[in-house]
């Protein structure tokens, strides 16, 4: 049995099928990435609760997933896009590119002071041996 | 190249026994690379073995550079065509892959393996259009070797490579084969945090796939050369530079059951986020 509020509650949520917005089911290309990544974004404006389908992707890539998802969290907070994001439809394979994806785009957007001092002491270390 | 004189190049074949089919894409680079440096409008290939001349024409290289020769049937069809894209068509790209990739399939190898086959090609080209800042194209070829159940796929740019991308966004001057290295390691990546997108991952991803299929994975960026190959790792530095980077995977095609080890994790798509 359906309550009043779960009915209001899934009223709000908009379905984004990626390969809708792309009109393939090859999920490869940055460029196509960016405009999941604008869908998403304009409903995250509005405030809405988006369920991400990844029904009938075949082929996947980082470089799809860093664009059309990664790039979030520079923009909006951790805790707003695991309130607001939801996926449905993914194979274990998408899932697990899904999850690294976005494990290095948080650490890439949150300590960036750190992980630019990383990449220097270690530029810094080989300076010794480099051309 | 024998000699380069006014607006014609004559390249001297005669020596050429063999040529990796696969590697028309670094040779078309190589090419264009030349053709635009010195403004040459055509290119003569001299005394070349007929049966060089078949591989080139089988797969297309020579017609689609501009050869005067038609392409020739592949009977076999162990060969992927060469093409030359534009430095940010990835929707051809998309096109490529589906043409040469899916339905027809290719021959003794599992569907998931096919598909990690088409995802790093993907990578691979994704990864120069972001890096190479070139306008000159981005070139890929491949090859099947059925009796040795291997599949080659090279795709080259005549961008800046991975030394002087390196060198560019973080200040700092690796050697060139040890610039390839970093790149393959870690959290390392040249993106700016600030207003940019995360990245960086797609040749590490291929390096990961590319060690539980025990293929192999060979990059030459300016004068470095890296190699994955049954699990280990070569560098060597050449004389002369590519005027760009060729990224070349070798897919083990007899591979069946590589991949459990990535399935192993358990994932709960409700706290992905």
């Amino acid at each position: 049995m359906k309550s009043p509020e779960l009915a209001k509650m899934k009223k709000n949520i908009e379905e984004i099928r990626l390969t809708e917005i792309i009109g393939s089911d090859l999920c490869i290309a940055s460029e196509d990435g960016q405009k999941v990544h604008d869908a998403i974004k304009n409903a995250l404006q509005e405030e809405k609760k988006i369920r991400i389908s990844f029904k009938n992707v075949d082929d996947l890539t980082s470089a799809f997933l860093n664009s059309a998802i990664g790039q979030l969290y520079g923009e909006f907070s951790e805790d707003d896009l695991k309130d607001s994001l939801a996926v449905s439809d993914a194979s274990h394979e998408d899932l697990l590119l899904l999850k690294r994806v976005i494990q290095r785009a948080k650490e890439f957007f949150k300590d960036k002071e750190r992980f630019e001092m990383a990449t220097r002491e270690l530029l810094g270390e080989d300076d010794a041996t480099a051309n | 190249m024998s000699s380069c004189r006014e607006a014609i190049c004559e390249i001297d074949m005669s020596d050429v026994n063999w040529i990796d089919a696969n590697m028309c894409a670094p040779l078309g680079a190589v090419l264009q690379s030349n053709s635009y440096e010195n403004k040459i409008t055509k290119i003569i290939l001299l005394n070349m073995k007929s049966r060089i001349q078949d591989i080139l024409q089988k797969n297309g290289f020579l017609p689609n550079f501009g050869f005067d020769v038609v392409k020739k049937p592949d009977p076999y069809g162990t060969t992927i065509e060469y093409q030359r894209f534009g430095c940010m068509d990835s929707q051809s790209f998309k096109r490529y892959v589906e043409r040469h990739f899916r339905g027809k399939g290719l021959p003794e190898m599992t569907p998931r393996l096919a598909q990690k086959f088409r995802e790093s090609i993907s990578e691979i080209f994704e990864n120069a259009i972001d890096h190479s800042k070139t306008q000159l194209g981005i070139f890929a070829c491949g090859q099947y070797f059925p009796a040795q159940k291997r599949l080659d796929f090279s795709i080259a740019d005549l961008g800046i490579g991975f030394r002087e991308n390196i060198l560019n966004c973080l200040g700092k001057g690796f050697a060139p084969e040890d610039a390839i290295e970093w790149a393959l390691e870690g959290m390392n990546t040249t993106r700016k945090p600030k207003g940019g997108k995360p990245g960086g991952f797609g040749l590490k991803l291929i390096k990961e796939f590319i060690k539980l299929n025990r293929g192999g994975l060979y990059i030459v960026s300016d004068c470095g050369f890296w190699s994955l190959s049954q699990g280990q790792v070569y560098k060597n530095r050449f004389k002369a530079p590519f005027p760009g980077t060729i990224v070349n995977i070798e897919i083990n095609t007899s591979d069946a059951q590589s991949y459990c080890l990535e399935s192993e994790e358990i994932i709960d798509a409700e706290d992905i986020f």
